[in-house]
């Protein structure tokens, strides 16, 4: 499978290749093998660079028919609760709309893909964008969280997995553990990465969007809307694993880190709405949400804009996804390090 | 022949055969990414390393992309050996005015003609660069990619998320 099989960008890049086709057979190399081929195996080399085999290839993989989790959809929608926004009245259904539900339900039926959630947080200039690249794949998913933008460090970029029912978890220093206690989930959802998104939280981008009014189809498969945050709240209270994520990503690392808070935010938008785009792929799945907000400080009057983005990638396509072989068994009070 | 030779052989005619699958595409990542002497003697490090690791090459798809590791390894070995070497023969085909041209970091180069996209590849570090050239260049998907940086799939698509918009973002202040 090549990714980014659809992107200008990629594909410029591949157009520059210097070396678009692998050189023909020739007696260079030839010879050169025989040259190997005559050589001491064993003779002691002063290099030898072979990679290292990573945790992952010491590790058993698993192909199986699994369910959808739209994981990245989930962080996003929290991810608005904290930024704070807008609102419009609920808009009555138009062709437009129904085009982007019906979109949003088949993508909601797809058991397998990757989502990349993008969260500008220019919103405090310190704080560089916050990166959730996922992979689902049925029940099981994975998550990886760049934490590089939170000024904590981990030691490496936290990551959590959840095959077969159980939870991985790699938080310090590329440590692996498995928690199999059922309060691990609050535990993780105050790192930053999403756990308990599974089946029904693709629902929530289906709510999002059965909640948008203002909905216009700017060009096949492009529209735009508008939803309230009062919805988005609601959608949010739906899905704790969401409000989790929401507080312990944007409220503690971001928004109380900076001169505004959610409040300031609404107080000043003053209209509570966030505007929402939504590309569709070539067989009508969602490729890319865009949930932006916008404001103005009310200390400088300076424009303030966010935005979260949901790219969706290799909708059904198989993901593996791997349980860590060197996980090592914890219980949730050993974890915290505390009774 | 005896129990000895007859490994021997063997290891020899399993060594031919992944010689002969793989040379042409490692050939071409090191062509890629360095001068042609010093791709050259980095196929043959490569192959070397791997006659002398044979035992520990995984099977399968993943003996390539361990190749890939290998030549990324040496590559970037041999330069830092091999930098005023390079820095001269840089600079000879500057003054030359010919191309290919070596661009960006000396430490990781890239062969190419002068474009907008490769003025732009060469202001990110390493790392980025590798990310995407690995893909687009190589075909790698995010996981074979990932092996060959020993990274995770779900790593490396971070990785090469940041890469693209950096890229990006070094596209529109290359335009006027």
């Amino acid at each position: 499978m090549t990714d980014h099989a659809d992107d200008p960008l990629f594909d410029a890049l591949r157009a520059a290749n210097p070396v678009p086709t692998p050189p023909l057979p020739s007696a260079d190399a030839d010879q050169l093998l025989q040259e190997i081929l005559m050589s001491d195996p064993t003779s002691p080399s002063q290099r030898d660079f072979g990679p290292a085999p990573t945790k992952d290839e010491l590790t058993p993989r698993r192909n199986r028919t699994r369910r959808f989790a739209l994981t990245g959809a989930a962080a996003a929608t929290a991810a608005v609760v904290g930024f704070g926004a807008v609102a419009l009245a609920p808009g009555s259904s138009t062709p437009a709309q129904a085009a982007m539900v019906s979109a949003a339900e088949d993508t909601e039926a797809v058991r397998s893909g990757t989502a990349i959630v993008t969260v500008d947080t220019s919103v405090d200039e310190r704080l560089d964008d916050l990166v959730l690249v996922t992979a689902f794949d049925g029940s099981d998913l994975s998550a990886t969280l760049e934490t590089g933008s939170l000024g904590v460090d981990f030691g490496g970029d936290p990551e959590v997995r959840l095959v077969d029912g159980v939870i991985y978890l790699s938080i310090v220093d590329g440590q692996w553990f498995s928690v199999e206690d059922p309060r691990i989930t609050d535990l993780v959802a105050a790192s930053g990465l999403p756990v308990d998104i599974r089946n029904d939280l693709s629902r929530a981008i289906v709510e999002l969007v059965e909640s948008a009014s203002d909905v216009e189809e700017l060009e096949s498969g492009h529209f735009t809307a508008t939803v309230s945050v009062d919805e988005i709240r609601r959608i949010a209270e739906n899905y704790p694993t969401l409000g989790l994520y929401s507080d312990s990503v944007l409220n503690d690392n971001v928004l109380n880190d900076s001169v505004l808070n959610e409040k300031e935010l609404d107080a000043d938008v003053g209209e509570h709405r966030v505007a929402i785009d939504l590309v569709l792929d070539d067989a009508g799945l969602i490729d890319v949400v865009t949930i932006g907000t916008s404001a103005v400080d009310p200390d400088t009057d300076e424009a303030i804009d966010g935005s979260i983005r949901i790219d969706l990638n290799d909708l059904g396509t198989p993901q593996t996804i791997d349980a860590p072989a060197d996980a090592t068994p914890m219980d949730l009070a050993a974890l915290l390090g505390s009774d | 022949m005896n129990d000895s030779s007859r490994a021997e052989s063997s290891r020899a005619g399993a060594f031919r055969e992944l010689f002969e699958s793989n040379h042409a595409d490692i050939t071409a990542y090191c062509r890629r990414r360095a001068p042609a002497t010093t791709a050259n003697d980095a196929v043959s490090e490569t192959f070397l390393t791997a006659w002398r690791r044979f035992d520990d090459i995984p099977a399968g798809p993943e003996a390539r992309l361990w190749l890939f590791g290998v030549a990324r390894r040496t590559l970037a070995n041999l330069r830092r050996s091999d930098h005023r070497q390079t820095e001269l023969r840089r600079r000879i085909s500057a003054d030359a005015g010919s191309s290919p041209r070596s661009i960006g970091d000396p430490s990781d180069e890239i062969v190419g003609d002068p474009s907008p996209i490769l003025d732009a590849l060469a202001t990110l570090d390493p790392d980025d660069r590798e990310a995407l050239t690995l893909v687009t260049w190589e075909g790698l998907s995010h996981a074979e990619a990932g092996l060959v940086l020993g990274c995770s799939a779900n790593a490396f698509g971070v990785r090469i998320h940041r890469a693209r918009r950096r890229l990006a973002d070094a596209l529109t202040k290359d335009q006027p």
